[in-house]
């Protein structure tokens, strides 16, 4: 029974009812009106949808904050259900020596996070055990950390577990799951409580003088500010994801040795305790070739597409005929589909070896360099600029066009001196997102950036490969051995947390000079 | 009532302009796709004269104004036929560039349109574009004059880098009178250069038309007989595309052929 009780089928059933009310809804009015239609405030089928949306709508709001803030909610009971006294949170007598009691502080906090962090992993890998046939939840209620290899058990099964299983860790994750079951049955079982309350009163509010039609205009405008609510928590949401990690490692590795250390070289294996603190870490972080590699790429990037993506735009909006833009901005928009793996791939089997064939092997060693992604990118960035310029320069309105050509201006001297002018804060917004893109830009510079893994300095050949902060990302969360809460990993979402700031704030940054530019025209 | 009005005001000024043709039009056709928008229009704009378009709303003035300086090229679907010379020369020929005629015929456009640029750069736009001042000092005298013609000089003197496109509706309409002088233009084409300016504004235009009339010609689209009546020498008067009569201006006004001419000026139709 509580195994059907999941959020998928709450939403059915909460569905099926909203059907039947709003049939039994529009039935009601019409008898309500004693076969005198008019004598209702409001039709019969806006009675309908009125009940419909009382039964599906609180429901469903429910449904969703459910699935969001579960997590959320198991996160803080096993926050809470480990105590400060668990035995594997001591810090051995051997580790504490030489060391002030501040970091001896930190050091227990940081085996407090990975010992959670365990206890979460463990719970996860049964859940998937159980679900892949190889035990009966009775059978996992009796397990015991040190009766069988669990660890082993739990690997070869495929399941992703901790650094240790121990005895401690099980029992708080036998108890985190049985409590994430009944999270589980709790929010179905609301949803569709909530859903026949909805029903019941609303059907019963159904009189001739029930004003449905203003009931469900707000049922309406309720959802619209739920949809757009829905892409600011997203928002919200991932800066959560990053914040807690990235703080951490801020904290542990020092933010200044962060951002501006001079070298990346993770160590790789570090699963468990950090460490070290402030830096002392066998793991390099610097922040300063990764961002260097991106922005230097990025930079080629626009030099590519800023003036290609221009010159189309102005050539379609200005002097192409309208045969002529019939078949090139199809073809431009095609190019902007293209899914950049595929462009990663012409980077690395195409553009880089003829980059190379045409410099030398002296100043480009390999086929991956700077070059090579920068220009691949730009290509992919050129439909993108091209298609925003060409919105804002058709914004321009036809009277200025005519004003300048009425004056014996040609359709160069026109484009030069008054559309551009006119059109550049829009166009700067434009080349601004196209930064952005490039920056937080993956799959290009995985396959055609270089894939060193330790760098050191910056490379200032654009010939030379280089690192980037995405690629790095990748190759961390990707790569073989880091543990979870490794220096390493840490060191990625603060890498991610970054990359955020700095595109929100060139986003926004674009964002200001398009409304900037709005407000000449409108 | 209205005739002795318009008495006085033909009085007024000198009714004769000159006999050179400036423009012939001869079979000119317009059509937007399927629309006709002309339907054959022969017309003869005299040198160092002031000829008024009259007509209903949608008659077709601007088209064929337009058609005058060849801005209907800009019009996708805009097709004209027939045949129009300026100065004994083909203006549709092949060999003719609408640049140079564009230079030589200004136009001042039903809407005002001053670029997003500075009072200044509106009006020096042409000038600098077809190389008219040697100096930035002559170019600041031909800002000013043509500012001065325009009857803007007075309240743009003191923010000529403030941008055209924060002037008044009226004063944006005068700008772009300025901006049209400056180029020095054999022929001026204006489409209802009045229609947002107010009585004193709207005189002292009169007043620069007739004074551009002793070296230019004018083509004034208007919708207010009187100013028909005070400021120009020939009238046409368009309906549904045709041109119904084309003559003196006093002979219009007082003593049409037509009765569709007759029950225009008149307020009847339109
Ligand atoms: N760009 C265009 N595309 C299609 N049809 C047009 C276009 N411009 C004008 N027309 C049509 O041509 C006819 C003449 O229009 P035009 O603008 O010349 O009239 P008008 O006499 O200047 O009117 P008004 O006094 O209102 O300015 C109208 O029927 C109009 O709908
Ligand atoms: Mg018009």
């Amino acid at each position: 029974m509580s195994a059907l009780l999941t959020l998928p089928t709450a939403l059915l059933i909460v569905f099926i009812l909203a059907a039947v009310g709003f049939v039994l809804g529009r039935k009601r009015a019409i008898s309500a009106a004693g076969g005198d239609q008019s004598s209702l405030h409001s039709l019969p089928k806006q009675h309908g949808w009125h009940v419909a949306l009382a039964t599906a709508a609180p429901a469903f709001v429910l449904i969703i904050f459910w699935s969001f803030f579960s997590g959320l909610v198991s996160n803080i009971y096993v926050e809470a259900i480990v105590p400060d006294d668990q035995p594997e949170l001591r810090l051995p007598l051997d580790q504490r020596e030489g060391l002030s009691d501040r970091e001896i502080e930190i050091r227990i906090e940081g085996r407090r996070d990975l010992f959670i962090a365990n206890v979460k992993s463990l719970a996860v890998a049964i859940d998937g055990y159980i679900a892949n046939g190889n035990a009966t939840e009775a059978e996992v209620g009796n397990w015991r950390a040190d009766l069988a290899p669990l660890q082993e058990r739990l690997r070869a099964d495929g399941q992703v577990v901790g650094a240790s299983v121990t005895q401690g860790a099980l029992t708080h994750a036998l108890s985190l799951r049985s409590f994430n079951r009944g999270l589980a049955v709790t929010g179905p079982a609301l949803a569709i409580a909530l859903s026949v309350i909805g029903f019941a009163l609303s059907l019963a509010l159904i009189k001739r003088d029930f004003r449905a039609r203003i009931a469900v205009e707000g049922w309406a405008r309720g959802f619209l500010v739920f949809a757009s609510t829905m892409a600011i928590l997203t928002t919200v949401a991932i800066l959560y994801a990053l914040t807690a990690p990235s703080l951490t490692f801020f904290r542990e590795y020092g933010v200044f040795n962060f951002l501006f250390g001079l070298e990346w070289a993770p160590a790789g294996d570090v699963a468990g305790v950090p460490e070290g603190h402030d830096g002392e870490y066998e793991s390099a972080l610097g922040f300063l070739p990764l961002i260097w590699g991106t922005l230097y790429i990025a930079l080629v990037a626009l030099l590519v597409s800023v003036p290609l993506g221009l010159f189309a735009a102005i050539y379609l909006s200005e002097f192409a005929s309208k045969r002529v833009r019939a078949w090139v901005k199809p073809a431009l928009e095609i190019l902007a589909g293209v899914p950049t793996i595929v462009y990663g791939i012409f980077a690395l089997v195409t553009i880089g070896p003829f980059l190379q064939a045409v410099v030398g092997s002296t100043v480009m060693p390999n086929t991956v360099s700077v070059v090579t992604a920068g220009t691949v990118m730009g290509m992919m960035l050129v439909p993108f600029v091209s298609s925003l310029s060409d919105d804002v320069i058709n914004a321009v309105p036809q009277a200025m066009r005519d004003g300048s050509l009425g004056l014996g201006a040609t359709p160069s001297e026109t484009v030069l001196q008054v559309i551009l002018p006119a059109a550049l804060p829009g166009i700067v917004g434009a080349i601004v997102l196209a930064a952005s893109r490039a920056i937080g830009e993956t799959m290009i510079v995985v396959l055609a950036a270089g894939a060193l893994s330790n760098v050191t300095g910056l490379e200032p050949n654009p010939f030379g490969a280089v690192v980037t902060v995405t690629t790095r990302i990748v190759a961390v969360l990707t790569g073989e051995g880091s543990g979870f809460d490794s220096i390493d990993v840490l060191a990625v979402f603060a890498l991610a947390f970054t990359l955020f700031f700095i595109t929100l704030g060139l986003n926004l940054l674009a964002q200001r000079m398009v409304a900037k530019y709005r407000e000449q025209y409108d | 009532m209205e005739d002795t009005d318009m008495n006085d005001m033909l009085m007024t000024r000198n009714s004769v302009g000159s006999e050179d043709i400036k423009i012939s039009a001869r079979h000119v056709q317009v059509f937007y796709g399927d629309t006709h928008a002309i339907k054959d229009v022969d017309v003869d704009i005299n040198d160092k004269t002031v000829t008024a378009f009259i007509g209903p709303s949608g008659c077709g003035k601007s088209t064929f104004l337009r058609c005058l300086n060849r801005m209907n090229d800009t019009i996708d679907i805009a097709r004209v036929e027939g045949e129009i010379l300026l100065d004994g020369e083909d203006i549709y020929d092949k060999r003719v560039d609408p640049v140079q005629l564009r230079a030589k015929v200004g136009m001042v456009f039903q809407k005002p349109n001053p670029f997003p640029k500075s009072i200044y750069d509106n009006v020096a736009y042409g000038p600098k574009i077809h190389g008219l001042a040697k100096s930035k000092g002559e170019l600041d005298e031909i800002v000013e004059k043509s500012l001065r013609r325009a009857a803007l000089w007075d309240e743009a003197k003191d923010r000529l880098d403030q941008p055209g496109t924060g002037l008044s509706g009226g004063q944006q309409q005068r700008l772009c009178i300025a901006r049209a002088v400056a180029t020095n233009p054999e022929v001026l084409l204006m489409d209802e250069p009045c229609s947002a300016l107010d009585p004193i504004a709207t005189a002292q235009v009169e007043e620069l038309i007739d004074e551009l009339r002793e070296n230019f010609s004018v083509v004034i689209v208007t919708h207010s007989m009187q100013q028909a009546a005070r400021v120009s020498q020939k009238t046409a008067f368009f309906h549904l595309g045709n041109l119904v009569e084309f003559d003196d201006t006093t002979k219009i006004f007082s003593n049409p052929e037509d009765p569709r001419t007759e029950s225009y000026i008149t307020g009847r139709i339109g």
